[in-house]
């Protein structure tokens, strides 16, 4: 789907955005894209979808070159960016104008998202709607384009709290094994559970891509007493611990029989704070996919 | 699926109907009005040309305005269509609609004036616009305007904010420019005597004509390209 | 659902499951709700559903018949109570030696709460 190999980029040719970067995404996945401010992450969205140029290395999406915007690829390409920009028109009159351009356009589609996220005036001006109304159009549109890629960039922002509740669903109802979507996000906590492959963008690279499930077969996630902690850290096993509560909640290498309790805001944290060691878990990624990996991308057609 | 597809050509005509639709229809109601208006006492046209001119360039740098703010051009470049087809969209539009959209209002304000005049004068005078005054135009005034619109169009696509008048700015730098240059030549060749020199044997006049006519039509299509390569490049 | 509690959402959402069927909800031998469905309903990723129903059927919890659906297998309720019965012995019940010996509850104290507890749920039912 996605396939970008020692890629390299940077604004002004001094300061390098991107070094070497490498990414390999999937179609059936569901990607969180998380960074700390100023990585990059929306400059990696506008590569993958041709908005910039890498200065070398190279990008393929869907097998094309994302530069040389062909139109059969930008009609499978949709990116709903963080900042909107529409047009004077209603709700009704902007699906006329642009879905004809998507050939997987579905109007049933459009009209139940819009009534999930309580949308009802469809002759209302798009100019007229406060930021979370646009963007609630605007990821509907999106969603019914039925492109094979969809990039949303923060999605939820400016969403009301039933909203993101909303969200959750039509995504994951639009999700197909042909599909993929890329979500940069800071609001973790609303996403974690429909994304299911988490990319961590730092330092020019990309730190960590897996799927939820190769994580919680390499990590664990789990509040520790004070003596657990003081064994596991001992054995270099810790990754990462914060007190709350309960406790000390760690990431650690995996251990045996443990819960796979998996939390994406620790899991940031934690691939941030211990770079060479998150490095080294997920290093052999490829030959070590998920067991259920496999099984589940036959399966999810059922 | 190919490189131009008219399919795609006509949603893009679509799409550009649908949002600007309203701006055109006030723009020729103004121009009708202005033009019945002012021409009840008199007997031809009286909106100049000068002014349908103007609205004509600034248009072109309306069109391709939309590439001006970041979001907007994300948009635009984002759409499922060649650049080719943008290009042509954007062509046509520029230069066949929208003359004739200005063209056709101050003929019907006229036209409309003619009538009026019937009432309250009761004699009836057909009026109509300087149709000759439009085939009278000088070759080198089309080019010149062809030119200015060409140089508007990147200009609007090149500049972020306040690009009309950035680009008038540059375009005025361009000729003051041009004509420091060409002037020192000139004096330079006057000083050797080369002009007085050669003057009996300058070529005849239409080939004057054509060699001028055509550096210009190269210009047009210089900015053209130019314009077109902004479709090429990143977002911002 | 509340997801927050410390087990993985598959987890949950094969809790979930179960629960539906243990409350009769949904029927031993009928046809329940597709990945998807269940997905868009929990507001989770059809991937992770997938995982749960993947692990309730290597239980025998659910069927999946090709090109029609997940069903709850007709001995449904027998085996989540089996699986349950493993998970308490396995890993509840460790838990709570553990407690009981940091507190210094033996056995026998423990029986007599037990007893308590029966005669409780028995005086309730006889009012």
């Amino acid at each position: 789907m996605i396939e970008i190999k020692n890629m390299d980029f940077g604004y002004v040719s001094q300061r390098k955005i991107f070094d070497n970067l490498n990414l390999s995404l999937e179609a059936g996945h569901i990607y969180g894209l998380l960074g700390k401010n100023g990585v990059g992450k929306t400059t990696l969205l506008k590569i993958i979808s041709g908005l910039r140029f890498c200065n070398s290395g190279t990008v393929s999406v869907l097998g094309m070159k994302p530069e040389h915007r062909k139109p059969e690829m930008l009609a499978d390409i949709y990116f709903v960016t963080e900042e909107m920009d529409v047009p004077t028109v209603s709700v009704r009159d902007y699906a006329k104008i642009y879905a004809p351009f998507y050939p997987n356009f579905s109007t049933a589609d459009f009209e139940d998202y819009l009534h999930q996220f309580e949308i009802v005036n469809l002759e209302q001006k798009l100019t007229k709607m406060s930021h979370g109304q646009k963007k609630k159009v605007l990821v509907s549109f999106a969603l019914a384009t039925n492109t094979k890629l969809l990039i949303m960039d923060e999605p939820t922002n400016g969403m009301d709290i039933p909203s993101k509740s909303t969200f959750r669903k039509v995504v994951a109802s639009a999700i197909t094994d042909d599909k993929t979507f890329i979500i940069s996000t800071h609001q973790v906590r609303d996403l974690q559970n429909v994304i299911d492959a988490v990319m961590v963008l730092d330092n020019g690279k990309i730190l960590l891509n897996a799927d939820i499930n190769t994580i919680c077969d390499r990590l664990t996630f789990k509040v520790l007493s004070a003596d657990e902690y003081e064994e596991l850290s001992q054995q270099g096993k810790v990754l990462y611990s914060e007190d709350n509560i309960a406790g000390k909640v760690a990431v650690c290498n995996h251990i045996d029989d443990a819960d796979d309790k998996f939390d994406m805001e620790l899991l940031f944290c934690a691939a941030i704070s211990s770079r060479e060691k998150m490095h080294e878990i997920f290093a052999e990624r490829e030959n070590g996919k998920s067991r259920f990996a496999d099984e589940m991308e036959t399966k999810l057609n059922n | 699926m190919k490189n131009i597809s008219f399919y795609r050509i006509g949603l893009l005509f679509k799409r550009y109907f649908c949002e600007n639709w309203k701006k055109d229809v006030i723009v020729a109601a103004i121009i009708f009005a202005v033009e019945m208006l002012t021409s009840l006492e008199q007997e031809t046209s009286s909106v100049s040309w000068f002014v349908l001119f103007i609205f004509f360039i600034l248009y072109s740098g309306r069109i391709f305005g939309m590439l001006g703010k970041p979001q907007k051009a994300i948009n635009y470049l984002m759409l499922p269509a060649s650049r080719v087809e943008k290009l042509t969209v954007n062509i046509i539009l520029s230069h066949f609609y929208y003359p004739v959209l200005l063209i056709a209002a101050s003929c019907l304000g006229i036209w409309a004036s003619s009538f009026f005049c019937y009432f309250i004068y009761d004699e009836f005078t057909f009026k109509s616009i300087d149709f000759m005054g439009i085939w009278g135009v000088e070759w080198y005034f089309v080019l010149f305007l062809l030119l200015t619109n060409a140089i508007m169009m990147f200009g609007s696509v090149y500049f972020k904010k306040a690009a009309v008048i950035k680009t008038l700015l540059c375009e005025a730098a361009f000729f003051v420019a041009f004509m420091v240059v060409f002037s020192g030549i000139w004096l330079i060749s006057l000083r050797n005597g080369f002009v007085l020199r050669r003057i009996d044997q300058l070529p005849a006049e239409w080939l004057i004509n054509v060699i001028v006519s055509a550096i210009m039509l190269v210009e047009i299509a210089f900015f053209w390209l130019l314009s077109y390569f902004r479709l090429k490049e990143t977002e911002a | 659902m509340d997801f927050s509690e410390s087990k993985a959402i598959y987890q949950q959402i094969a809790d979930y499951v179960c629960e539906q069927v243990l409350m009769g909800r949904w029927k031993e031998n009928d046809r329940i709700l597709s990945v998807r469905e269940l997905g868009v309903q929990l507001e989770v990723n059809p991937n992770t559903v997938l995982r749960s129903y993947d692990f309730l059927q290597r239980y025998g919890i659910i069927t999946n018949k090709r090109g029609v659906g997940y069903f709850a297998a007709e001995d449904a309720i027998a085996k989540i109570k089996e699986l349950r019965r493993e998970r308490f012995v396995n890993k509840e019940l460790p838990h709570i030696f553990q407690e009981m010996e940091l507190l210094g509850i033996g056995i026998n104290e423990l029986n007599e709460y037990y007893n308590e507890f029966l005669k409780g749920k028995k005086n309730e039912k006889d009012n």
